[in-house]
């Protein structure tokens, strides 16, 4: 993909939150944004969702500028499979239908149609057991990799993730990213938050860090998160690798 | 001394567990013998020899303003219903005209009495716009009084939803109505189930007010047959327990949809 943005601001009341940011990459096929809560890092990724206004600024996806509009950002977001830190799924439907519904009422989807294709995903990743499960009888290891097969299924290039394991217990993270491990191989392209910072380094191609609405440093992961040029990211890395 | 203070007290516990049966059949005796010994001295005092015959002569006139409660406060309840849909909905509006009319609309309602709005409305609105049907009027100013109270309780219901589920809703790229359709109603239905349940209980009693406008209900056709028969006990014991037979059930039932609710959740 390839992700422009240009002099970015986010401001909530008096409080900048995104402070012009401007960045230009390009043949990335995934992208981990980290760095320290309150950063910016989670604003910057539902901006790129269509789900939040910048007050100044643009951001371009592969040459298709978002137009911070309704009518333009409701057909955006179809193509856009975003996924959140939890509470994700409906809990009155079935992971089927959680995953179905969307596809009916938003895609125009034949519901024959749709069950198959609900079907084939949870069966590609390993949920087809628990498709008439609400999300309450689901683990929350679970009820994510539901949400990740929903956002999948909606066939979009790009998948979101805002934190995906962050709620989640520890044992649980594991298999999350496991799954998520498996979406470039499907041909998607990923932009996510993380404080998996082994997970960015084997996974993402390439890191932004972003500390007080600004981009400290960007890169590929490898390099960067290996040889940090500035002392934010430096310190930031030690802190979170300290007790891994 | 100690067991048969045993028999009066329980401690339910962190469980909150029930009294066992046996303790339960005699405290109600107790309290049911009570109050009946309240009733038949007052009886004594008044020097007061029923004649329950009567009743049975104006059994008719009791039963239609029985029916005619009933029918009223079904009909009152399905309005109030579309005006507390329609005003919670407007609570949120992008139209502000739409927002704060919802917003006075239930201060005014919740701040007077019904008997007040009745007046108001029977002498006021009700004659400018010659709405002159009584039943009409009776319905349209119970729903309305309703109405605002319904509107808090479906406002209650769509903010139980949690944001992060509208979040996702918009995220799929849901319709705003679909929102409503798919996602939002089939969970507050269940949700507010029990407190409009309480609500048509609230209807029904408060609907006897209308008596007042001379809508021909129960309470009117108790106040007609008393002038008729001055059998003021008789009369009012059918109109008590008149009542009491359609509050209970549906107070019953609100009890245990709210259990069943609370259960699941």
């Amino acid at each position: 993909m390839k992700l422009e943005i240009e002099n970015l601001v986010k401001k909530y009341s008096d409080k900048i939150v995104i402070d012009d940011i401007t960045l230009d990459l390009d043949l990335i096929s995934s992208l981990a944004i980290i760095g320290p809560s309150g950063g910016g890092k989670s604003t910057l990724l539902r901006i790129i969702a269509g789900l939040e206004y910048p007050d100044e600024g643009k951001v371009i996806l592969d040459n298709k500028e978002i137009l911070f509009h309704e009518d333009h950002l409701r057909e955006y977001r179809k193509n856009i499979g975003m996924v959140f830190q939890s509470y994700n799924l409906f809990p009155h439907l079935t992971a089927m239908e959680n995953i179905t519904l969307p596809l009916v009422r938003v895609h125009k989807m034949d519901p024959g149609e749709a069950l198959e294709k609900a079907a084939k995903y949870l069966s590609q990743f390993r949920l087809l057991e628990h498709a008439d499960k609400k999300p309450p009888q689901l683990s929350g290891g679970q009820q994510q990799r539901v949400a990740i097969a929903r956002a999948v299924s909606l066939d979009s290039r790009y998948i979101l993730l805002d934190e995906p394991t962050s709620a989640l217990d520890p044992e649980l993270t594991s298999e999350v990213l496991d799954m998520v491990n498996e979406l470039p191989g499907m041909n998607k392209e990923l932009i996510l938050v993380t404080h998996e910072i082994g997970f960015a380094m084997n996974s993402c191609d390439h890191v932004i860090f972003i500390s007080n609405g600004k981009i400290i440093e960007e890169g590929t992961t490898k390099k960067t998160l290996k040889e940090p040029q500035t002392k934010e990211l430096a310190l930031f890395l030690d802190k979170i690798l300290h007790w891994h | 001394m100690k067991k048969i203070i045993q028999m009066f007290v329980h401690d339910g516990g962190l469980k909150n567990s029930k009294p066992p049966g046996y303790k339960k059949t005699i405290n109600y005796i107790i309290l049911f013998t009570v109050l009946a010994g309240i009733l038949v001295f007052s009886f004594y005092r008044l020097n007061y020899s029923p004649r329950w015959f009567v009743i049975w002569k104006y059994r008719n006139k009791f039963l239609n303003g029985f029916v005619m409660t009933l029918v009223i406060s079904v009909f009152s309840l399905t309005l109030s219903l579309l005006l507390g849909t329609f005003f919670a909905i407007s609570r949120e509006s992008k139209i502000l005209f739409l927002r704060y009319l919802s917003k006075i609309y239930v201060e005014i309602i919740r701040g007077t009495p019904l008997l007040v709005q009745i007046f108001v409305f029977f002498y006021i609105i009700g004659t400018a716009f010659r709405v002159e049907a009584r039943y009409l009027n009776g319905v349209i100013i119970l729903s309305v009084f309703s109405g605002a109270y319904v509107t808090e309780i479906i406002r209650a219901g769509l903010e139980s939803i949690e944001k992060s589920q509208l979040e996702s809703a918009r995220s799929l790229g849901f319709s705003k109505s679909d929102t409503y359709r798919f996602i939002i109603l089939p969970q507050i239905i269940k949700r507010i189930m029990p407190p409009l349940a309480g609500q048509f209980v609230s209807l029904i009693k408060d609907s006897s007010l209308l008596s007042v406008i001379a809508v021909n209900e129960f309470t009117k056709n108790y106040q007609e047959v008393d002038s008729l028969t001055f059998a003021t006990i008789e009369n009012l014991t059918v109109l008590t327990l008149g009542y009491l037979i359609l509050t209970i059930p549906i107070s019953y039932w609100s009890r245990k949809l709210e259990r069943k609710y609370t259960n699941e959740a």
